[in-house]
């Protein structure tokens, strides 16, 4: 049958089509209109705007994987809140490029002989964004909070294990008493959860702090807007406003950098790097970081808790490979538990040798040892990639391997309740900068970090040692001997150390990302170029 | 007026349902928010604090009897994740996904309608035979890929339309179009065979004998008997487009319910999936409620149903 059209017909479809469109587009309409939108108005702006300035004000549009959860550096573990936070919170002390403490809100220092007594003097003419000035009670007051148990504040652990007791000397001294002699004290202080937080009546909510930037305003999952803080002791910054958004997909972040809807994308992923920096008015800057990306070992069940075949499984695998061709070069290829750029670190490098692994376990004359080997899928750069390999290089070196994938969720507590994994690709950054970040939490006895189970109290006394020792050559002398017990015992297989990138327009500058993967923003400034 | 009562009750039934099972699942999941919350650097001591203080440490029957009688008096409890209320969670959210959802169905229907009709009316055209070769693609492809060749022709090749973000209606267009797609094909194609079959029916040459136009044969005697059950597929399309919601939201940024169930399940942020799948439910089912209402005005046969 066939049916022609007349005129009317034509008319009465579109009619229809009409009458069913506007009220589609009412509904769209009333729905948008009650989603809640910026509180001062000035929503909507222009489509695409070549960045950053409007209203005579300096703002840098920041794309970001994920959104922060919490503003408040004591109870904030993820690392979008400690990007944040670290532009709200000053910390009393910071670190340069090489890791050694610089003056922020204490500007000297000094200790006891014993290195248990730490004294620092604050700088003077300091205020929180509510208008309190910042003196020794402040900061007391601000620590108090942190170590309080029944607070039960999720950083707690940065410092509790160390500080006895904060004592007020007078209006701008304050004391550190800890339990026993900590060396690398000043890079502990330097954490990014250290944050100085005005505690007095202040609520989470309306953080305040003495950072360059205060909250001026936050729209869960869609934006958080940084205001200058004009009054900051250094100086009002350059820029006016931080504006981050919440840009999840990484693909959709480099396009959204290129079309200048974005003036920074952060991070670019490795396999991106190479397409968004080919674009003219975009920048890709790449760091090494001080993360470990291993192979934790278990040490309990068989084929690892046999000192041999841990040997033969991290001779089996090419890192120097791995980090050239999965990681496309944006990676360092590791062969000790400590990355390139923490403070202690030794360059090792063992050869790779795929053959000498096969004829051992052959000449044993057993069946091919089972291998479990459990890898997230998704929290590491080419994390999947990298377990693949892994497993190839174990099969290769006479292991036979079942690769199994996590969501990160559920992936250390499975580890942590499970005995059915062998081998489980993990990632480790020492906050600190310091050798003993780097190796307490993954590998010292009981720690919650050491999977593998490993438990050596030579180690462990070696990096007690240590961390008492307050001599800087001596102390690189004890993390050299610490380094040589994980190469000997094997409970971790170094892999590699990926870099981090970021994206920018050409016209912002002065974005500094550190090896600790804390992007700083204090700085930035933008060029008169295009605007 | 029973009636409207007894529907308010299966209602309820349904969703304390929905609740039940999403916080079995929930707990079935491995995984720990107090672990994921204290994060990788804190000690076994903070976890276990950390656990306390978010009443986590409770027995699960406890924890569930709990949600649901504040559940009850509209208190849906607390993000793990943030802290605030799961209310204003959801509230600053529900916004965008309703707006999407809303104008991805309207981009479907603006699609279903006009080729349903008219490959119905010209199936041997071929107009209408290579729009069907359009639409099995269409069909084939899954929303992600297509958002995401979408932002790679109109944004970053014409620079038409922004590749993410919320902050206008412009925002909206490339994810409705994104999301709505499917359905509006899938749509025509039930438009088709369901008027298609009418078309052939005895009543139409019966009017068409007693000198009706194509048109009104075709409009008023055709149409309206034929929508039936395009319209009820749409509305069963409704929870899919919410599904679809989660992908479309991730790519394009947008900041709505989708995205923000998929943050909290990473999180295993209880109250929050729980707060978000109520909110889900209940509108797929006020969307076939409404679906079985309009239905039952169109065809008097459904109405004592």
């Amino acid at each position: 049958m066939r049916v022609v059209y007349f005129r009317a017909g034509r008319k009465a479809a579109f009619a229809s089509t009409v009458r069913l469109l506007a009220l589609a587009g009412a509904i769209a309409i009333v729905s948008f209109a009650a989603s809640p939108r910026t509180s001062d108005g000035s929503a909507s702006p222009p489509l695409v705007m070549e960045a950053t300035r409007s209203d005579d004000k300096i703002t840098l549009r920041i794309g970001i994987a994920a959104e922060p959860t919490r503003l408040d550096p004591h109870d904030a573990s993820d690392a979008p809140s400690s990007m944040i936070n670290f532009h709200i919170y000053d910390r009393l002390v910071e670190l340069n490029e090489e890791m050694e403490p610089t003056p922020s809100l204490a500007t000297r220092w000094s200790r006891n002989e014993r290195g248990d007594v730490w004294t620092l003097e604050l700088r003077p003419g300091v205020v929180f964004h509510d208008g309190t000035p910042l003196d020794a009670r402040t900061v007391k007051a601000s620590f108090d909070r942190l170590l309080d148990p029944r607070l039960g504040l999720a950083r707690r652990s940065v410092i509790s294990g160390f500080v006895r007791e904060v004592v007020v000397r007078d209006a701008l001294t304050v004391e550190f008493r800890l339990y026993e002699p900590v060396a690398p004290f000043l890079q502990v202080l330097a954490h990014d959860a250290l944050g100085i937080v005005a505690t007095n009546g202040t609520e989470p909510s309306t953080p305040a702090g003495t950072g360059p930037f205060r909250l001026g305003e936050w729209i869960p999952g869609t934006r958080l807007v940084l205001e200058a803080f004009e009054a900051h002791w250094r100086g009002a910054p350059a820029v006016d406003r931080l504006v981050f958004l919440s840009i999840p997909t990484a693909s959709s972040r480099a396009i959204m950098l290129e079309t200048g809807e974005i003036d920074v994308a952060f991070p670019i992923e490795p396999v991106h790097v190479a397409s968004v920096d080919q674009s003219p008015e975009v920048v890709v800057e790449t760091s090494a970081t001080q993360r470990l990306v291993y192979l934790a070992l278990n040490m309990n069940h068989p084929p690892f808790n046999e000192k041999e075949a841990r040997r033969l499984a991290s001779r089996a695998i090419d890192r120097a490979s791995i980090a050239r061709h999965l990681l496309f070069s944006l990676a360092n290829p590791a062969w000790v538990p400590i990355a390139e750029g923490t403070w202690g670190y030794r360059a090792v490098t063992t050869p790779f040798d795929p053959h000498s692994g096969q004829s051992e376990i052959e000449r044993s004359g057993s069946n091919r040892p089972r291998v479990s080997l459990w890898s997230p899928a998704g929290r590491y750069p080419q994390d999947r990639a990298v377990a693949q390999a892994v497993g190839a290089f174990l099969e290769l070196a006479g292991f036979d391997v079942e690769i199994r994938l996590f969501e990160w969720g559920a992936y250390l507590s499975s580890l942590r309740q499970s005995d059915g994994w062998n081998a489980a690709v993990l990632g480790w950054v020492p906050s600190t900068g310091d050798a003993d970040m780097a190796l307490r939490p993954i590998l010292y006895s009981g720690s919650r970090g050491n999977i593998s189970g490993y438990a050596s109290p030579a180690f462990d006394g070696v990096i007690d040692e240590a961390a008492r020792e307050l001599d800087p050559d001596r102390r690189l002398e004890l993390y050299g001997k610490a380094v040589e017990r994980i190469i000997e015992d094997v409970p971790i297989v170094p892999l590699y150390s990926p870099h981090l990138a970021f994206g920018r327009r050409r016209s912002v500058e002065g974005v500094r990302l550190f090896s600790t993967e804390t992007i700083d923003f204090r700085f930035a400034h933008v060029t008169g170029a295009s605007m | 007026m029973r009636r409207a009562l007894g529907s308010a009750a299966d209602f309820l039934t349904a969703l304390a349902g929905v609740v039940a099972i999403s916080f079995i699942l929930m707990q079935w999941l491995p995984g720990d928010p107090a672990e994921i919350y204290a994060g990788e650097e804190a000690s076994f001591e903070e976890v276990e604090a950390v656990r306390r203080r978010m009443g986590l440490d409770r027995p699960l029957p406890i924890q569930f009897a709990q949600y649901l009688s504040r559940a009850a008096r509209g208190d849906l409890g607390t993000s793990i994740r943030s802290g605030r209320p799961v209310i204003l969670e959801l509230r600053s959210r529900m916004g965008a996904t309703f707006l999407l959802a809303s104008l991805a169905l309207a981009f479907a229907a603006a699609v279903a309608l006009p080729i349903g009709i008219m490959s119905a009316a010209h199936p041997r055209s071929t107009l209408v035979q290579s729009m069907d070769w359009v639409g099995l693609a269409i069909l084939s492809v899954p929303v992600y890929w297509l958002g995401l060749t979408l932002i790679l022709l109109f944004s970053l090749t014409f620079r038409l339309f922004p590749a993410g973000g919320d902050a206008t209606i412009a925002h909206y267009l490339l994810p409705a179009a994104a999301l709505g797609a499917h359905t509006g094909v899938a749509t025509a194609r039930v438009l088709r065979s369901s008027l298609a079959d009418i078309l052939a029916k005895p009543y139409l040459n019966t009017a068409r004998s007693k000198g009706a136009t194509q048109a009104r044969t075709l409009w008023k005697h055709a149409l309206p008997n034929a929508l039936a059950p395009a319209l009820t597929y749409f509305a069963l399309e409704s929870g899919r487009l919410l599904g679809g919601a989660v992908l479309t939201e991730t790519i394009f940024s947008i900041n709505g319910l989708g995205r923000f169930v998929v943050q909290s399940i990473a999180f295993r942020d209880y109250p929050s999936v729980l707060g978000a799948v109520l909110l889900m439910a209940a509108a797929v089912m006020a969307a076939n409620l409404a679906a079985d209402l309009v239905c039952s005005r169109i065809d008097p046969r459904l109405r004592g149903l």
